[in-house]
């Protein structure tokens, strides 16, 4: 098994805009280790996002290749990819991304029933359950199960939505901009729960940010530039 | 396979989204409407069948050759061993009106140029003691007399017949009592000539203002050898109306009068009484059959009209035999087409109910759009996202059906109490019985049907909500989580 996790190789990304084609990623090559943090700058419309819906095979790249744990994963079906994508990979937003009908523990519940069929999920909810409630404790809103994102400040939000991420155990955390929408003193404590994690669970996390001094934080900064990763 | 996740999203998305009440009435009020309908419908149906089937004898051996002999057919016919009982008949087309109607239409021009100053009728000859083996005769008339109480101020106004057992004779004194309150002359020793009797259905005695014991007279017309091919010679014979009968069968009641066979026979010119006839005595256009109980009919016809094409006699060469279902064939099919009409225009709301469940399907998919590119990005499969709105239409679809089920059973149960009431206190007959001559409203409930019904309205509101649902399954995850 090698240590890359996830790897994109020469990734290009095109969009078409009737006659027109741009290109927001151009032949990107990008590794990803176990446990690593990185932090992925660049300015607006670099490709930073892009890049992140592809690794996390929301996306598939125009040309180049995606590998996780050293196998080609760009080119399975499309139930295969969300199957992996659940298994392995969480993500974060910058807008939380919370179902707003569901309460805090009902989003994190959801999670666990991604992969599984309803008779199968009946017999395993008790412990699904227990585990959805340790982990909101984990993130601190152990009193605020029963509420729902409106009833929730950003900060809190955005827990629910790292606890929704680990829900299924996954090997990497994608996140986009987790602190763009929050105050500084919000931001650096879902900052330090998100590393806290990735530490404690020996998670890898892709970190996409505007902000040097949070990318300093990271093992690793890889800086995107018109498509093209500079340094 | 059911993704937990679809079914527990599909019941949250119901839950919060009162428009889908929408859908579940619709579908609803669709499958109460298909089921109390239909289930009135083929209430009537059976009320109808019923009333035909008690107004039809079992088999109708028809076809005859004019002056065909009714003994060699009999005998024919008896040798079947499901054959329990014939009877003879004899038909042929008349008009009649009131004595006397003619004297004074011939004062008027007008009036007896005026083809509805009669009444036209099948005549149709029977011998009674013959034809009650084989069909309901004596409860036809006590039905009639039974259902005319109130219209009998005087003897003459009774509507059933002075003897079961001789339906057409007519008492001396009822017919005179009629003359002589009609005013008609009783002729200078006041003497009445006995006429024979007719029986005329309790719907015609009420419209045409018939009594018993008033005297009919009776047109028709036959062909007579001439010296040169043949002639029509018209007839005109008295009878008296000796009282009333009531098969419940509409149609039959409205255009038939009954005659004895011997009368029939001596109008249309066959002497019955004369020893050196050449034409036969016994003669018929029409032999009524009863079968065994339990037996086929269609197979027991099928074998007499063989028997009866088999015989060297001409007179049955072109016999057919035909089960009562055949000798109301049109009608039957009629009725049965109303009913499949029926079903087809109510299916249309149906499709109106669909049209709900699609609206509202579509409205969710569309205010969801976000949650579905949250969803791709937990690892839901196209599948899975498709699978929360389909079960959402399905489950308004059950909710709907069941509704629709429970309330079209129970509408039907308390059909007539509810039909009493609203007759009642608001004055509003819902379903007018007196329409049909029916003391309550007639309701079948098909089981058959209530099933077809609910499973349409299940595979309806599926396919309403597949289309929404295949939309949702085809988003592009990243543009989904971008949707404002």
């Amino acid at each position: 098994m090698t240590d890359t996790l996830l790897a994109a190789e020469g990734v290009t990304k095109e969009y078409s805009i009737g006659s027109r084609t741009i290109a927001v990623l151009r032949g990107v090559d990008f590794a990803l280790a176990r446990g690593e943090t990185v932090a992925l700058l660049g300015s607006s419309g670099a490709g930073k996002s892009t890049l992140l819906h592809v690794l996390g095979l929301l996306d598939s790249p125009t040309a180049g290749r995606v590998a996780f744990e050293g196998r080609r994963v760009d080119d399975l079906r499309i139930d295969e990819r969300a199957r992996l994508r659940h298994a392995r990979i969480g993500f974060v937003f910058q807008f939380y991304h919370l179902i707003p009908e569901l309460t805090a523990y009902d989003n994190v519940r959801l999670g666990s029933m991604m992969d599984r069929g309803l008779f199968a999920w009946l017999r395993t909810r008790r412990a699904l359950s227990a585990r959805s409630k340790d982990l909101l404790e984990r993130v601190g809103l152990g009193e605020r199960t029963s509420h729902r994102p409106a009833e929730l400040s950003g900060g809190e939000r955005q827990r629910v939505a790292i606890a929704r991420a680990l829900i299924a155990e996954p090997a990497a955390i994608l996140a986009d901009e987790p602190t763009g929408n929050l105050d500084s003193k919000t931001a650096a404590d879902v900052l330090d729960l998100l590393f806290g994690v990735s530490r404690e669970r020996g998670l890898a996390l892709l970190l996409v940010t505007h902000d040097e001094a949070l990318a300093k934080r990271c093992d690793r900064v890889v800086r995107l530039h018109d498509g093209r990763i500079v340094d | 396979m059911i993704r937990a996740f679809s079914a527990f999203l599909a019941l949250r998305y119901l839950r919060s989204r009162w428009i889908n009440v929408l859908g579940t009435l619709g579908i609803a009020v669709a499958v109460w409407a298909l089921i109390v309908v239909i289930a009135v419908f083929s209430g009537f149906i059976g009320e109808i069948r019923g009333s035909i089937r008690n107004a039809t004898p079992d088999l109708l051996c028809t076809g005859l050759a004019p002056g065909a002999s009714f003994a060699p057919i009999d005998a024919v016919l008896r040798a079947e061993q499901d054959v329990v009982a014939t009877a003879p008949r004899l038909r042929h087309h008349a008009m009649y009106f009131p004595h006397g109607r003619g004297q004074r239409m011939q004062a008027t021009r007008a009036l007896a140029t005026n083809p509805l100053a009669f009444d036209a009728v099948e005549l149709v000859g029977i011998d009674p003691a013959a034809e009650r083996s084989v069909t309901d005769l004596t409860h036809w008339l006590e039905r009639a007399a039974g259902a005319a109480p109130e219209a009998a101020p005087d003897a003459t106004r009774e509507a059933g017949v002075t003897d079961l057992q001789r339906p057409f004779d007519v008492p001396r004194e009822i017919e005179e009592q009629h003359a002589l309150r009609s005013g008609a002359s009783l002729g200078p020793n006041r003497l009445l000539a006995a006429s024979p009797g007719i029986l005329v259905s309790r719907r015609r005695m009420t419209t045409s203002w018939l009594e018993r014991g008033q005297q009919l007279d009776v047109v028709t017309g036959r062909f007579e050898r001439a010296e040169f091919g043949t002639q029509l010679l018209r007839v005109r014979r008295g009878f008296a109306v000796s009282g009333a009968y009531d098969t419940g069968h509409r149609i039959l009641d409205e255009t038939t009068a009954f005659v004895g066979i011997d009368e029939l026979r001596d109008v249309l010119g066959f002497c019955v009484d004369d020893p050196f006839a050449t034409a036969p005595q016994d003669v018929v256009s029409d032999v009524a059959i009863r079968v065994r109980d339990g037996a086929d009919l269609a197979a027991v016809a099928l074998r007499l009209e063989a028997a009866l094409r088999r015989t060297a006699d001409q007179a049955m060469a072109g016999a057919r035999v035909l089960t009562w279902e055949e000798q109301n064939r049109v009608y039957l099919g009629a009725v049965g087409q109303e009913r499949a009409m029926m079903k087809l225009v109510l299916f249309a709301v149906m499709l109106v109910a669909a049209s709900l469940v699609y609206g509202t399907q579509h409205m969710t998919v569309m205010q969801k759009i976000k949650d579905i590119g949250i969803l791709s990005s937990m690892g839901a499969s196209p599948r899975g996202v498709q699978q929360v709105f389909l079960l959402a239409g399905l489950v308004v679809g059950l909710l709907g059906c069941g509704l629709g089920v429970a309330g079209g059973l129970l509408s039907v149960h308390w059909l007539n109490d509810v039909n009493d009431w609203s007759r009642r206190q608001l004055g509003i007959e819902l379903f007018p019985t007196e329409l049909y001559a029916l003391d309550r409203v007639p309701y079948a409930i098909e089981p058959v049907w209530v099933a077809q019904v609910a499973f349409a309205a299940l595979c309806v509101a599926f396919l309403a909500a597949w289309f929404p649902s295949r939309r949702a399954a085809r988003m592009d995850p990243v543009l989904a989580l971008a949707y404002e």
